[in-house]
């Protein structure tokens, strides 16, 4: 057995073992997306990373414990590296939440990125409503696919459309497939401008956004497959 | 001569100074709001229809519902839609269940205090504990069962233009009667206990002038009549024969009058007028000539708004119901106007629709109505306390002042809807 200080408290984890089983034992969670037991521990995602005594950043799942180690798991730094970590992931990620299985308050990512103030993953993420309840794909001119994620979606789970209180998403590939999928549903670009004009307009970035919509749009009813 | 000045008026919604001057040997009292102008009546023109009630609920945090049925009510009877009876229900019941918070939240949180000769919430706390953490618990419930029923406690978006958005299920709605029916007996008990410490001072305003929504089944109901104390009674769309709107140059609201004089709504006018319609609601002696009674009659109205919603969702459930409309999306021409008891008061809300957009949009609220009664009452009380012979205590004076515009309930938030700049109206 090897004695681990997490956060200023002492665990006892045998040796050999993982910095992961040592913060489990002290009760810590840090946020894990590529590791699975045995399986795979080849700390690809680097969501874990803590912070040891010496500054390193170290991921959790990966690094071995020695005696005496010393790990914090919430400093400014690893909060800094890990939203830096979920942008990279983001960044490659392909956004169609509106047609994922993982919505409805399953998306890992969407904690993930709530938690750590990353942009980009409109509210159908959350929205309970699937296949043909989905306010666009009944026509409406719900701003859900347009609209940043983060609140629990009270509109939609009552049976009224976004109305893009939380603002806009800015991410061109995003706009351009929502887009194809209001498109898809025959929503018109003049209606999501509408309802978008009601909390929008004032927005600095704007005239910018809905250039890019309207670009969007143009691509998607040019026929460009998605 | 300047006899009081209240620079703000605090436990009240909003921003408000009240001045009382004394010019030529005359009286004159000032209701000036300064809460600044919030252009919501601007905002609702040219936008689609089935947006504003959204737009309008936004108008006031503490009865957003109020705001919300009066517009669809409006934008319905401008497209000639019937909603049927079952949503009308529907609405009255959440309705029902938000008058009761919000007088909950004013006669214990922000009127109380006064009477029991204390600075605020805090203080009452220490000395009246049980009513306070009773009045918590209540308030508490209420929004549990606004939250189910009308999907969020502010802004609520499960009711729309023409129907529901949503389907409700029997299951919520008999859960929401349940726990209207658990705190039924926990209501009954804060209001006798507030009851117990309301002294109300005596007062008599000399313009007992009132007007209110002629209910269309029991007492709070919405309707589609206005009730007058002159024993008149005119359609709603009709108001502009009867009520005129001012714009006094030192407030930033406007001011209504009645044929010419002031006058009041909410729970004391519902009281004068209405006695045809009350079942339930066991008021105890009061002198409706005096402002203060409004107290008296919100404390009251308080159980009968939980039984009464209990009854009527309870009623629903039974009837559960295939009459849920997706909300409709067929433009229309025409002019609508759609009245409702707000918990403080009648509230108008006035929309000319053409295609799918609104024209143009006028909203009278509570305050508004209110503001030139409050006036006439601040004079009469400051005139009662000149007569009494003695020497004006100006504190004495300020203190009584600021109790009567509490008794009033105004929502400042609400009065300061329209657009207004010095004096004018811009739209």
């Amino acid at each position: 057995m090897v004695r681990v200080i997490v956060n200023g408290k002492e665990v006892h984890v045998p040796e050999g073992e993982t910095i992961l089983t040592a913060l489990k034992k002290a009760g810590d969670v840090v946020p894990t997306l590529c590791f699975f037991g045995h399986m795979y521990r080849e700390a690809s995602c680097r969501m874990c990373l803590v912070e040891l005594s010496n500054g390193k950043l170290v991921p959790a799942c990966a690094y071995p414990v020695s005696d005496g180690l010393e790990v914090r798991t919430d400093t400014p730094r690893v909060r800094e590296a890990r939203r830096t970590v979920v942008e990279f992931i983001l960044s490659i990620h392909r956004i169609r939440c509106w047609s994922c299985p993982r919505k409805g308050g399953n998306c890992e990512l969407l904690k993930l990125a709530t938690a750590y103030w990353v942009e980009g993953i409109p509210m159908c993420s959350s929205c309970p409503l699937y296949g043909k309840n989905c306010l666009v794909v009944k026509g409406e001119p719900c701003l859900g696919p347009i609209t940043l994620a983060g609140c629990s979606d009270p509109c939609p789970s009552n049976g009224s459309p976004c109305i893009g209180c939380r603002g806009p998403v800015t991410r061109k590939d995003v706009l351009e497939a929502a887009a194809q999928f209001y498109v898809s549903n025959s929503v018109e670009l003049r209606d999501v401008l509408e309802v978008a004009s009601m909390f929008w307009e004032g927005l600095p970035n704007y005239d910018a956004l809905k250039a890019s919509l309207e670009d969007a749009f143009k691509k998607a009813l040019g026929g460009d497959a998605d | 001569m300047r006899l009081a000045r209240v620079e703000e008026v605090d436990r009240v919604f909003g921003h408000l100074e009240l001045e009382v001057l004394k010019d030529d040997g005359e009286v004159k009292a000032f209701f000036k709001v300064t809460h600044g102008a919030r252009f919501i009546e601007l905002t609702v023109n040219g936008r689609l229809y089935w947006e504003v009630p959204y737009i309008a609920s936004r108008i006031c945090g503490a009865c957003s519902i109020a705001h919300y049925v009066a517009s669809i009510r409006a934008v319905e009877h401008a497209l000639g839609l019937d909603a049927g009876e079952w949503i009308e229900d529907f609405r009255d019941a959440v309705n029902m269940v938000q008058i009761a918070q919000n007088h909950l939240v004013h006669l214990a949180f922000l009127a109380l205090p006064d009477y029991v000769g204390v600075q605020g919430l805090s203080d009452l706390k220490s000395r009246a504990r049980r009513l306070v953490v009773n009045s918590m618990k209540l308030n508490t419930t209420c929004l549990k069962v606004i939250r189910l029923i009308a999907g969020r406690i502010v802004n609520p978006n499960t009711l729309g233009v023409g129907g529901l958005l949503r389907r409700p299920f029997k299951g919520p709605l008999l859960k929401a009667a349940d726990y209207l029916r658990e705190c039924e007996g926990l209501a009954r008990e804060v209001v006798d206990e507030a009851l117990t410490l309301l002294k109300v001072p005596e007062l008599k305003d000399l313009a007992n002038n009132c007007v209110a929504v002629k209910p269309r089944k029991i007492y709070l109901t919405t309707g589609d009549e206005i009730l007058t104390s002159a024993g008149l009674s005119f359609k709603p769309s009709n108001y502009r024969e009867h009520l005129e709107e001012v714009q006094p140059e030192y407030s930033n609201s406007k001011a209504v009058a009645l044929n010419g004089a002031p006058v009041h709504v909410g729970a004391r006018a519902r009281y004068e007028l209405l006695r045809n319609y009350l079942r339930d609601l066991n008021v105890p002696e009061v002198d409706l000539s005096n402002p203060f009674s409004n107290l008296i009659i919100k404390a009251a109205e308080i159980p009968y708004c939980i039984t009464a919603a209990r009854e009527i969702l309870e009623d629903l459930a039974r009837r559960t119901t295939d009459t849920i409309v997706d909300p409709l999306r067929d433009g229309g021409e025409g002019e609508g106007v759609g009245v409702v008891e707000a918990p403080r008061g009648l509230l108008i809300h006035h929309y000319i629709v053409s295609g799918k957009r609104i024209m143009n949009a006028n909203i009278i609220t509570p305050t508004e109505i209110n503001a030139r009664h409050i006036e006439a009452s601040a004079k009469a009380l400051t005139e009662s306390l000149i007569s009494n012979g003695q020497p004006l205590n100006a504190g004495e004076l300020q203190r009584k002042l600021t109790m009567l515009v509490r008794a009033y309930d105004p929502c400042l938030p609400c009065a300061v809807h329209v657009s207004v700049v010095r004096g004018r109206r811009h739209a």
